[in-house]
């Protein structure tokens, strides 16, 4: 699992610490709940630029983390934003022949998971990110999604059920589109 | 899932991510707080959730209606929350692009609309603050940073550590310290009063007032989910130092002076004792339940109703949907949340009818990823809307149903 910062951690300056320490998890789990690595990247990019920005009483964030992956979820969640990152991507950046978001560096069995991860409904990934990524416990996602226990219980067991049938699927006939 | 391998995975994508210097994100920074300083924006969170191309440039702020469109091409509109008072009026927090809309994160300012006719007519009441980054609603318009309307006078608006409330009909709005508000709060409004669980504790306030912890506290520790029946009325589900469902409700008649044990409303239910439960209270005395699964192997919502304040409850099978209720009587009621059409029922939830296909509005993923607004209306049971906009549409959609969802009528709107 990756490393987490504990719980309860204050900031009040220190982003560039933050930053240095934990964007690469946050995109991480930020885009197995987006369902992107460049949307992930892009919005928690965002997040610590709107982090940059706070001030006064707002500028001492109890469990950064937790704040930076609500922001970027959010950023990452925005269709407004998707459609402008969009727009900027097929305007104006040249075809990336590395396909960032692509098969680079992963196993076929990862790809797969991650496939089948973007099948499933927003509310199941990020409480399978945060539970097995994350290795937060229930009660964590709970508080980090804001929502009751029972919904995320509900969602793992939902996500769980789906990504084994999915995966399943897949290793039978191969992957299909989920509408 | 222990054959899946979520640590690799995770590893991997921390890997390849691209990670630009801090100096650059210092850059993004600096350039946009001096676009602030120059600019006619004072807002800088975008955490738009459903995207509206519509119209609002250059109109002024007051009580007129919403004009015609003007000639120049109209920022867009973010819908943000709708909402629907006692009296039927409609209620909405909508955020517009006010400067260099095509840049990736562009200033914005937020406004609170008015409709009294069911939302064909939108008023821009006045202008809102942002609250931080939990301004967000769900489907139904709820949740931390959501409007909540206690009355045409007297409203709320709830951030991550903030709240304002209003006492003239959103118009004016003054600072109220309530604390963090996170996944272990709740909210409850009924008889005009607003009702708040925080770190354990339950906090009652009347009017725009701020919110004082009731006399007595609900027994034992652990986050509260509540549900407030009226005024004085509130049941509360105290999780966490119980291991089964008895003893861990608990409800109050006089505003929280004296708590006492209330029964398990999910006991019949597929899910007795479950942490994921809430009620609701309809104007003619009926009680809902919502009874969520809670441990693996558990699938599908549960409803239960009481005639009787509570005493006995008659569990069904909610079948599919979603887990958030808005019932309107002892036999009708809405159902629909994330993902999920919406479902109606009219024998106290022993079937539901799937009426709206607002679903797929909300899955992400599905070209029109879109945030759909449903408010059930207290005009009567049989009317209700929802607010959607798909990308493209030059402005938000009404949905508007009069006979319980059978038929909609569909008209665009410029908020």
């Amino acid at each position: 699992m990756l490393d987490s910062l504990p719980l309860g951690v204050r900031v009040v300056t220190g982003w560039e610490e933050v930053y240095a320490g934990q964007y690469r998890r946050l995109v991480a789990l930020v885009a197995v709940a987006a369902g992107s690595r460049v949307e992930a990247e892009e919005a928690v990019q965002e997040a610590f630029v709107r982090a940059l920005g706070l001030t006064g009483r707002r500028a001492v964030v109890d469990d950064p983390e937790g704040w930076l992956y609500r922001v970027a979820v959010n950023v990452a969640r925005s269709r407004w934003r998707r459609l402008l990152v969009a727009r900027r991507i097929a305007e104006r950046v040249p075809p990336d022949p590395g396909d960032r978001d692509g098969p680079h560096g992963l196993t076929d069995s990862r790809l797969m998971l991650l496939a089948a991860l973007r099948r499933l409904p927003f509310g199941q990934r990020e409480a399978l990110a945060l539970h097995y990524l994350a290795d937060l416990p229930v009660e964590a996602v709970a508080v980090r999604v804001g929502v009751p226990i029972g919904t995320v219980k509900a969602r793992l067991s939902r996500g769980r059920d789906a990504l084994a049938r999915l995966l399943s699927e897949d290793a039978v006939k191969g992957g299909k589109r989920h509408v | 899932m222990s054959d899946l391998d979520f640590a690799g995975l995770g590893e991997q994508l921390a890997a390849d991510a691209y990670q630009p210097s801090f100096g650059s994100i210092r850059d993004r920074r600096r350039r946009r707080t001096q676009r602030w300083a120059v600019g006619a924006a004072t807002l800088a969170v975008v955490v738009t959730l459903g995207s509206v191309a519509a119209t609002g440039a250059g109109r002024g702020r007051g009580d007129r209606p919403a004009g015609p469109p003007g000639p120049v091409a109209p920022p867009p509109v973010g819908v943000m929350s709708v909402r629907a008072s006692p009296s039927g009026t409609l209620y909405a927090v909508v955020q517009r692009c006010v400067a260099d809309c095509s840049a990736a994160a562009p200033p914005v300012e937020y406004s609170l609309l008015r409709s009294t006719d069911l939302g064909t007519v939108w008023t821009t009441v006045g202008p809102l603050d942002a609250l931080g980054p939990a301004l967000s609603s769900g489907p139904f318009g709820g949740g931390p940073g959501s409007l909540i309307v206690v009355s045409d006078s007297v409203m709320w608006r709830f951030g991550d550590d903030a709240a304002r409330s209003s006492v003239d009909g959103g118009r004016t709005w003054r600072p109220s310290t309530v604390g963090t508000i996170d996944g272990g709060s709740s909210l409850g409004v009924a008889g005009g009063i607003v009702w708040l669980s925080q770190n354990g504790q339950v906090t009652v306030a009347g009017g725009g007032d701020a919110f004082t912890p009731t006399a007595a506290q609900p027994p034992g520790d652990g986050p509260l989910s509540l549900s407030a029946i009226s005024a004085d009325r509130v049941v509360v589900e105290r999780a966490g130092g119980h291991t089964s469902g008895s003893g861990r409700w608990y409800v109050t008649s006089d505003r929280g002076a004296d708590w006492a044990p209330f029964g398990d409303p999910c006991a019949g239910t597929t899910h007795p004792g479950t942490s994921g439960a809430y009620l609701s209270a309809t104007p003619d005395g009926g009680l809902w339940a919502v009874c969520m699964p809670d441990g693996a192997g558990q699938t599908g919502v549960d409803v239960a109703t009481s005639l009787d304040g509570g005493v006995t409850w008659q569990p069904h099978a909610a079948g599919p949907g979603g887990d958030d209720l808005l019932p309107m009587s002892t036999t009708v009621a809405w159902r629909g949340g994330t993902d999920s059409d919406i479902y109606r029922t009219t024998d106290r939830g022993a079937h539901w009818i799937d009426v709206a296909p607002v679903g797929q509005f909300q899955r992400d993923g599905a070209p029109q990823d879109t945030k759909a607004f449903f408010v059930a209306t207290a005009v009567d049971a049989d009317t209700a809307l929802y607010v959607n906009h798909s990308p493209g549409m030059p402005a938000a959609l009404i949905h508007l149903t009069r006979d319980g969802g059978h038929t909609w009528t569909t008209h665009p709107v410029r908020l």
